[in-house]
Parts: structure tokens; C-alpha cells; sequence
């Protein structure tokens, strides 16, 4: 082992970096903290993050009982998956289209997609929402899903990617014998994971956490996803049993940090992506 | 074998207002090697992504054999084009990029599904597909790269592997665009003639892009000699080099560049250099100006009063081994002559040197202003005393 030098100017930054780190974690440590506390402790006026006696088991149990926690996980991951699976379906080959092949469209086209990325979801949740109504469609998965099943973001993220692909490779592709949409299953989409990949992370972290959308068209307990479920127990629990919300929160919050920790590689080539593209 | 001719007639293409391909009509015999020779630019790519279905032309037809392939999408055309940039699938090893035109081409679409695939594929089918691409590899000499990706191969490697591509089905044309310029010079000579052995052995009617006029002669039965989108001459190796009919295909073909000497044309038809006449047009062009192009080696040094000399002044002396360029500069108006001597006489001669040089009546082509070659008559060419001393030309 080489021997680390801590010249002034890396310890500042370590600090600064310590600092910053602390701060984002400070409230994630608090969560786990109350989480594991009984309520008494959680209201004394001391400031201490070590509970005095464990309550982790009498919290997660309320937290379980008192809303259908598991069942809005399982909302979560359905919604979720969903919207991923669609979304990716439908950009996949838009972007191929808009990216390798002619057609008069393809600029008004793109002007379209360049405008829908500046709309966001507040502007048309309110016709969205009178739609879903009229349809009947309200409270259900189909309103969770439908209004992002279309992603612009997605279609210019993937458009972005293939036109780094070159020209001649799906030349080659076509002369070989496939037809357009062979030519984007065999060839174009197992050379676009890393762009699938970074996208899929963007979604399903923007969605998992999503509390806007659900907050306007769910109202029954058993179609709330995660976030909403967490709005549902503080309601109902008239704000002080903070113990069982805050084993509610980890819960909630605990597969994503446990993908990111599997995949932390993966997430910040992703997340740099996003960054760069979008 | 199993060639089929290749018959491309009036092919026209135009980007926006410029147009890239003016009529081109070329005629492959069944199994011929036709090479498409021209500077960057002049449209030879373009022509050949044609021929593949790649680009559409705005006018034109290809036919091959008894097909019309003009109609047909690239997928349909039973084409194999080999890449400049060799455009493998990166995702696949050597051998499935090998067996891809197979695959598609042999197995049903449901065939063709990952994993479930396999079990409605027929064993015999394929065991065939893997004894082909086994075969071609081992043709290729590339056998032991068949589980690589092509990430892990180097230039020459993938260059061997979109080749066994190209011919692990029997396609009607061979399209190969410039497969040869990303290799290193020697690797690029070896490649060459094995090319040119393969496409023997298969008789597959082959068009071969480059703008390498040396690789043009070297391989192909006939040469196409493309200049800004118009075919100039399409004849064999021998005959673009010696009796060019196109002053633009004599100045492209051979290195070093042919000679040019700005000449007047008296009505007799003899054509003045610098009050020396050099060589007799049958018809004199109504300018009364001509080109005459002489090869480096068909200009010798001669003695100070030949006939057809011409006083010239040596800039350097360009020794390369099997031969020495002499570069001169002509007297009276500074044209820029080269002269290919061998090397023993060569080097005797110095810089600031004054030399008479003259070529061969025969050897000398003329060609109009305008380019065309001009028949040459039979030469009678005395010196005369009632010619100006000097030609202003």
C-alpha cells in the first residue's frame, strides 16, 4: 500500500466533500433513526440519534398493518414496469425513424418532440385528468400509466444515441437481408443498451418517486403507489404516530437505494448520461 | 460458374442541384472483376450504393442476369457489399456475423427468435449454417478468430471477416467499397491478390470501388474510369494506361502523372512545341490547340540537335530504388516534365543541368482542349525553316 498524502488543499476537499455528504444523508440517517425509536423518544427534546429503547419491530409491524403497505409496493413496481416497458417500446422505433431514415417529416417532427420536452406534466394534467374522467378511467392503473406511456424525453434521448451509429453498419444489416424493423430488433437495440439502460434508471426513479400524478388521480387507498401510500398514513394516523411513518418511508425508500447500491456503477454512468443528452 | 451479368444503364443522381452521376452505363460480363477508378468525389460510391439499393437513382436502370434489381429493396437484392469501415455487428462474435446473411436468408421469421429459435430450427439446417461458415472461415484463414468479437481483431482481421461475410452465400453481385484503404500498405499488396484469387474461385460478377488507380490495374479485368460523376472510359488494365481516350484518364492513371506539353497545330495537322514539332494530328482541332501527354518513361534524354528535342533544365533527380524520376522544367515556358530513367543513368545528372529530352511520335497522345483524345497521323515531321521561332501557345 502507498501511503496516502494529505496535502492541504485534498483535506479541504475531503472536508467539503464530508460536509456536503453529511448533509444530503442527515435526513435519510433521522428517517432511520425515528424509525427504530418508540414515539417517546422521538418527541423527548434531546437530539440523539441512538435509540435508547428498540421499537424497530412495533413500528414496522404498525407501518404493515394500518395501510396495505405491501400491496402499494407491488402498485409501485407494476406502475413502474409498466411505463418503462411501454415507453421503450414506443421510442425505440421513433427514434430509429427520426435518426437513420428519410422521410419529409422527420423535421417538423423533431420540432414536435423538442416542443413536448418543454411541457411538463402541470401544464396538461388538467385536460389529462377531464379526459380520464369522462373515460371512466379514474383510480385505476390505466390513469398511473397512460399519460407518460409517451415519452418525448425518451424518443430525443434514443434519437441522440442512434445517430452515433454508423451509417454503413445498418447498411450492411439491410443488404444482408433484414428489413427495417429486423435491422432495429438484431442490430440497432443490442448496440443501444447503455442508452436503455440510462434511460430505464431515469424513469423508474422519476416514477417510483412520483407524487404529483397519483395525488390527482388516485383516491383509494389499494391503487396508491409508494408515495402516496406514505400521504395516506399521515392522514390517516392524524399526524403522531412518526415511528411507524418513518418504517413506512424506509421501507419505501429501501428498494431503490438497494438497486443503487447493486447497480451504483451502472446508475452514475446513467445519471451522467441523462445529463449530457437531455 | 455462377456469375450473372450486370448491366447498368443511364444511371443519373442528383443531391439538390448537383449532380453526382450523369448517365452511367456500364456492362459486366457474367463472373467479370469490374474496378471503379476516380478521384474522391467523382461519384463511384454513389454508383455502388446504387447497385445495392441503398440510394435510389433519379434515373436508370440495373439489371442482373435475367432481374431487374432497380425495384427491389436493398433486403431483396441478393447483393454482397463489403465496407470501407468493414461495418460488423459489434454485439456478435465473427462467426454469427459471418452466418447473419445465412440465418436470414435460410431460417423462417420464427425461426429467428432468441431462444425458442433453437427448438424450431431443424438440426440439419443448422449444422449447415455452421459447416458453411466453418468452410469460409477456413478459406480466409480466419478460423481461430471465429469466437472473437470484433472489438478484440485488428484492422486486417475484420477485414477478413466482412469478406467471409460477403461470400458465405453465393450472391448475384460482389460490391466492395474501398475494402483495402484501411489496412497498412504491405498487408494491403497480400490482400489484393487474394481478392482477386477469391473472386476466381467463386466467378461472382464483382464491381470494386477505389481511388487507387495502381489497385484498379493490379485487379480487375476492366477498368471504369470515373471523372465528376461521368464514366470517361471502361476498358481493360492495358488499354486505360497506353491509349487513354480522355485526357482526364490519361492524367489519373499511372504515377507519376503523365506529361502534358501545350502544342499549336499548324493545318498541316503538326503540333509545334516551342518550334519543334513532336507529333501530327489526322484532323486538326478548329483552336488549332492541343495537349500533347507523354508517359515518364516513353520521355528519353537525346543528344542536343535531335529532330524533337526539347532544351529542358534538371530541378532534381527522385531516386526510388527500381527507377529514378528526373525533374525537369522546360525552357521556354517552365512546364514541368518528368522523366522515369533507370537508376544507373539517372543519377548521373545534377540539378541546374541543361538536357535534351524527346519521346516517340508513338508514344506521344494528343488530345484536344476539350479533353478528347485526337487520332494521331503518320507522322512527317521535318524541322522547316519557314516556322516562327517561337509559338506563342
Amino acid at each position: 500500500m502507498s501511503p496516502i498524502r494529505l496535502d492541504p488543499w485534498r483535506a479541504l476537499r475531503l472536508a467539503l466533500l464530508l460536509l456536503g455528504a453529511a448533509v444530503c444523508l442527515a435526513p435519510y440517517l433521522w428517517m432511520l433513526s425515528a424509525a427504530m425509536k418508540p414515539s417517546s423518544e422521538i418527541f423527548s427534546a434531546g437530539l440523539t440519534l441512538w435509540p435508547e429503547r428498540w421499537a424497530a419491530a412495533e413500528n414496522f409491524s404498525r407501518a404493515f398493518e394500518r395501510v396495505p403497505l405491501a400491496r402499494m409496493l407491488l402498485n409501485g413496481a407494476i406502475v413502474c414496469a409498466l411505463i418503462l416497458v411501454i415507453q421503450v417500446v414506443i421510442a425505440l422505433p421513433c427514434a430509429y425513424a427520426m435518426a437513420k431514415l428519410r422521410f419529409g417529416a422527420a423535421g417538423p417532427l423533431m420540432a414536435v418532440v423538442i416542443l413536448g420536452l418543454l411541457v411538463p406534466i402541470h401544464a396538461t394534467a388538467l385536460p389529462i385528468y377531464i379526459a380520464l374522467d369522462a373515460l371512466g378511467l379514474l383510480d385505476g392503473y390505466t390513469a398511473l400509466v397512460a399519460p407518460f406511456a409517451l415519452s418525448v424525453f425518451a424518443i430525443f434521448m434514443f434519437r441522440q444515441f442512434f445517430r452515433g451509429l454508423p451509417d454503413d453498419l445498418l447498411a450492411a444489416a439491410r443488404l444482408d437481408g433484414m428489413s427495417e424493423l429486423g435491422v432495429l430488433l438484431r442490430v440497432v437495440v443490442p448496440n443501444a443498451w447503455p442508452a436503455i439502460t440510462a434511460f430505464s434508471i431515469f424513469s423508474v426513479v422519476a416514477h417510483w418517486n412520483d407524487l404529483f400524478w397519483p395525488l390527482i388521480v388516485v383516491t383509494s387507498p389499494e391503487m396508491a403507489t409508494p408515495p402516496l401510500g406514505l400521504l395516506f398514513f399521515r392522514a390517516a394516523e392524524a399526524g403522531d404516530d412518526y415511528g411507524a411513518l418513518m418504517a413506512a418511508t424506509t421501507v419505501v425508500t429501501l428498494p431503490l437505494v438497494v438497486a443503487f447500491l447493486l447497480a451504483q456503477k451502472r446508475f452514475i454512468e446513467g445519471i451522467t448520461m441523462t445529463g449530457l443528452k437531455g | 460458374m455462377n456469375g450473372h451479368a450486370l448491366e447498368l444503364g443511364g444511371i443519373e443522381k442528383r443531391f439538390g442541384k448537383q449532380t453526382i452521376l450523369k448517365g452511367i452505363d456500364i456492362e459486366a460480363r457474367p463472373g467479370e472483376f469490374i474496378a471503379l477508378v476516380g478521384p474522391s468525389g467523382c461519384g463511384k460510391s454513389t454508383l455502388l450504393r446504387i447497385v445495392a439499393g441503398l440510394e435510389s437513382p433519379d434515373a436508370g436502370r440495373i439489371r442482373s442476369g435475367d432481374r431487374e434489381l432497380g425495384e427491389l429493396p436493398a433486403a431483396k437484392r441478393d447483393v454482397a457489399m463489403v465496407f470501407q469501415s468493414y461495418a460488423l455487428y459489434p454485439h456478435l462474435t465473427a462467426a454469427q456475423n459471418i452466418a447473419v446473411p445465412l440465418v436470414m436468408r435460410r431460417l423462417s421469421g420464427w425461426q429467428r427468435l432468441p431462444l425458442i429459435g433453437r427448438w424450431l430450427t431443424p438440426r440439419a439446417t443448422r449444422d449447415e449454417i455452421h459447416a458453411r461458415v466453418r468452410q469460409v472461415a477456413e478459406q480466409l484463414e480466419i478460423a481461430h478468430l471465429l469466437d472473437r468479437k470484433p472489438a478484440k481483431m485488428s484492422g486486417g482481421q475484420r477485414q477478413r471477416v466482412a469478406l467471409a461475410r460477403a461470400m458465405v452465400r453465393d450472391p448475384r453481385v460482389f460490391l466492395m467499397d474501398e475494402p483495402l484503404s484501411n489496412l497498412d500498405a504491405n498487408l494491403r499488396v497480400h490482400t489484393r491478390s487474394e481478392i482477386v484469387a477469391l473472386q476466381r474461385r467463386t466467378g461472382v460478377t464483382t464491381l470494386y470501388v477505389t481511388h487507387d488507380q495502381a489497385e484498379a490495374l493490379s485487379m480487375a479485368d476492366r477498368v471504369a474510369v470515373m471523372i465528376q460523376g461521368c464514366l470517361l472510359q471502361l476498358d481493360t488494365p492495358q488499354r486505360i494506361y497506353q491509349d487513354p481516350r480522355h485526357l482526364e484518364v490519361a492524367r489519373f492513371i499511372g504515377t507519376p502523372r503523365i506529361n502534358q506539353l501545350d502544342a499549336r497545330v499548324d493545318d498541316e495537322g503538326v503540333a509545334w512545341v516551342d518550334g519543334t514539332a513532336l507529333a501530327r494530328c489526322a484532323e486538326p482541332p478548329r483552336d488549332r490547340k492541343v495537349v500533347l501527354a507523354i508517359r515518364p518513361p516513353a520521355l528519353h534524354l537525346v543528344a542536343e540537335h535531335h529532330p524533337r528535342g526539347l532544351t529542358a533544365w534538371v530541378k532534381r533527380c527522385e531516386y526510388l530504388g527500381t527507377e529514378c524520376l528526373l525533374h525537369l522544367e522546360l525552357e521556354s515556358d517552365a512546364t514541368p516534365l518528368i522523366a522515369s530513367l533507370t537508376p544507373e543513368l539517372g543519377t548521373a545528372y545534377r540539378p541546374d543541368q541543361r538536357v535534351w529530352v524527346a519521346a516517340e511520335p508513338s508514344q506521344t497522345l494528343i488530345f484536344a482542349r476539350s479533353g478528347e483524345r485526337l487520332t494521331a497521323a503518320e507522322p512527317r515531321l521535318e524541322r522547316s525553316a519557314n516556322q516562327p521561332e517561337k509559338l506563342d501557345v
